[in-house]
């Protein structure tokens, strides 16, 4: 008998901690994924502007949509934006030799579950507590689970929603002369 | 704990940091060497267009294109100089120094090369009898090359000296604090765990081929080389790939020369980067310390010294392809070519 209760609570310790796991490990893969996708990108843009000098605007319109393609389809990965900085701070034509600073910049979101008390209609965000469980005998009072779309607004919402600025940009020279502009 | 699980721990985490050190390494290689290969051949190609663009005749003096600022090292002294033609400066004695050398002359004179355009061998001399030894020499009066005439012709020695420069700046990200010293007192562009050696970048060779676009073969190879349909140069829109039709208009009959455009030339590009990879990691840092400190240092029991054995990792290449690089350890000349080509 002892040696059940122990191993009942064994594995009420272990749920937790398995999910904890899984969910550490899946990040650091989304992490990875999304940062070699990242690195990619910002290599595409600074070899455009080591090419030009800058990024022109027709290219530019291409890399932004594929920067609204990121940050829509991806949950891990928003407001993604093209970092074009020339030698005035701007994305402006430049002379052979300048320097130029190209990139890319996003915010990475960690992706965590919410509590199971979390996910039901009648959860107080300020209360953190299961008082509204059904127990021995009681009533139910959660209001039973929450809508998929009030989730994922809870999941967004700013105690649930982890997230950091990652920035990857590099500082390259334009190699392209322009015979229209002065040294 | 017991003596069998210290041991155990140990060797445990010694495997652990290796095996962690080689990973991240691997996937840092793996990465990185494409990234600079592609960096090397964009400073090469970028080198080319520049040169092409033949911006000495209009940035002549001692500022602009022709006279950038030198690459400097860390320490603050020149690595690369800017100055692509050397001491020229004005525009006759840039246009001199590379269309009045034996260089060029050599190369109009070739067989692959003479006898296709009239212009280039007026301009070069090959043919000179009557008119053509004044329109020649009218060419050189106005310095007009054999670019302007949609024939790709490069100096070695100035094309070398706008990839060295090109590249060096690339990889350094503009920044003078990567470019230091490595082990050997050479210094270096540290890029990523690789030490690039900007300053002995060499073009080792410029292949000029020149493809006759109304001989199907040329055509077809010239076309998977470059991705321009010769049969498109005439305007007709085809989408199988098809042969030049001169035109008669084009031609000088009484020199009997065809259409100049009947000629395509293209100059093949091969480089050698020496590259040598220091990782990102410390364990060849902690390597070197146990060797230095442990093997060599430490008196055994009887209090002799074990061998020194070889303690450099020496890996060298002394006569690696192009001659090696003699003064440096472990560095290895990666060669890489690309095509540059002008569309008349």
């Amino acid at each position: 008998m002892a040696d059940g209760i122990k191993f009942i609570f064994k594995t009420l310790l272990k749920v937790p901690v398995i999910i904890f796991i899984f969910y550490f490990i899946f990040n650091i893969f989304c992490f990875a994924h999304t940062y070699f996708k990242a690195l990619g990108f910002s290599y595409v843009i600074m070899q455009t502007a080591v090419e030009n000098n800058y990024i022109p605007s027709a290219e530019q319109a291409a890399l932004q949509d594929y920067c609204d393609l990121l940050s829509s389809s991806s949950e891990m990965m928003s407001s993604v934006q093209i970092i074009a900085e020339g030698a005035s701070g701007n994305n402006q034509k430049q002379q052979y030799g300048k320097q130029f600073t190209a990139g890319v910049t996003y915010r990475y979101r960690v992706i965590w579950p919410l509590m199971p008390y979390e996910q039901h209609n009648n959860y107080d965000e300020n209360s953190n507590e299961y008082a509204n469980v059904e127990g021995f005998g009681g009533t139910d009072t959660t209001g039973g689970f929450a809508s998929e779309s009030e989730m994922e607004e809870r999941l967004s919402d700013s105690r649930h929603d982890i997230s950091f600025p990652i920035t990857i940009k590099y500082t390259v020279p334009g190699l392209k002369y322009y015979a229209d502009l002065a040294y | 704990m017991s003596v069998k699980s210290i041991f155990k721990t140990l060797i445990g985490t010694m495997v652990v940091i290796v095996l962690s050190c080689v990973i991240i390494e691997l996937l840092n290689v793996e990465l990185q060497s494409i990234q600079l290969n592609r960096l090397i051949n964009l400073s090469g190609s970028q080198a080319a267009a520049l040169f092409a663009q033949e911006t000495y005749k209009t940035d002549t003096g001692t500022a602009g294109s022709s006279a950038m600022a030198d690459v400097r090292t860390a320490h603050g002294g020149s690595y690369i100089s800017g100055k692509f033609y050397g001491s020229n400066t004005s525009e006759s004695a840039i246009y001199n120094s590379i269309y009045g050398g034996g260089a060029f002359a050599s190369w109009a004179g070739s067989p692959d090369i003479s006898g296709n355009w009239l212009s280039v061998d007026c301009l070069s001399g090959v043919k000179s009898e009557g008119d053509y030894g004044r329109a020649g020499q009218m060419y050189r009066n106005n310095y007009v090359t054999p670019l302007n005439m949609g024939v790709p012709y490069m100096d070695k020695e100035v094309l070398q000296k706008m990839f060295r420069w090109n590249l060096a700046s690339l990889l350094s990200n503009c920044n003078q604090e990567a470019i230091d010293k490595d082990a050997n007192g050479m210094y270096c562009v540290h890029y990523n765990g690789f030490r690039i050696y900007a300053n002995q970048a060499k073009i080792t060779k410029l292949e000029y081929r020149v493809f006759d676009l109304t001989n199907m073969a040329d055509a077809q190879e010239y076309y998977s080389l470059t991705s321009i349909n010769p049969k498109g140069l005439n305007g007709s829109i085809s989408t199988s790939v098809g042969t030049y039709t001169p035109n008669t208009e084009n031609m000088d009959i009484n020199s009997g020369y065809g259409d100049e455009r009947q000629y395509a030339c293209i100059v093949g590009i091969e480089y050698e980067v020496p590259i040598s990879y220091e990782g990102i990691t410390p364990m060849r840092q902690i390597f070197e310390y146990i060797w230095h400190n442990e093997a060599t240092a430490v008196p055994g029991w009887t209090g002799d010294i074990p061998d020194k054995g070889d303690y450099r990792w020496n890996t060298s290449i002394p006569k690696y392809k192009g001659g090696g690089f003699p003064n440096s350890d472990n560095v290895g000349a990666v060669p890489n070519s690309l095509i540059y080509y002008i569309v008349r």
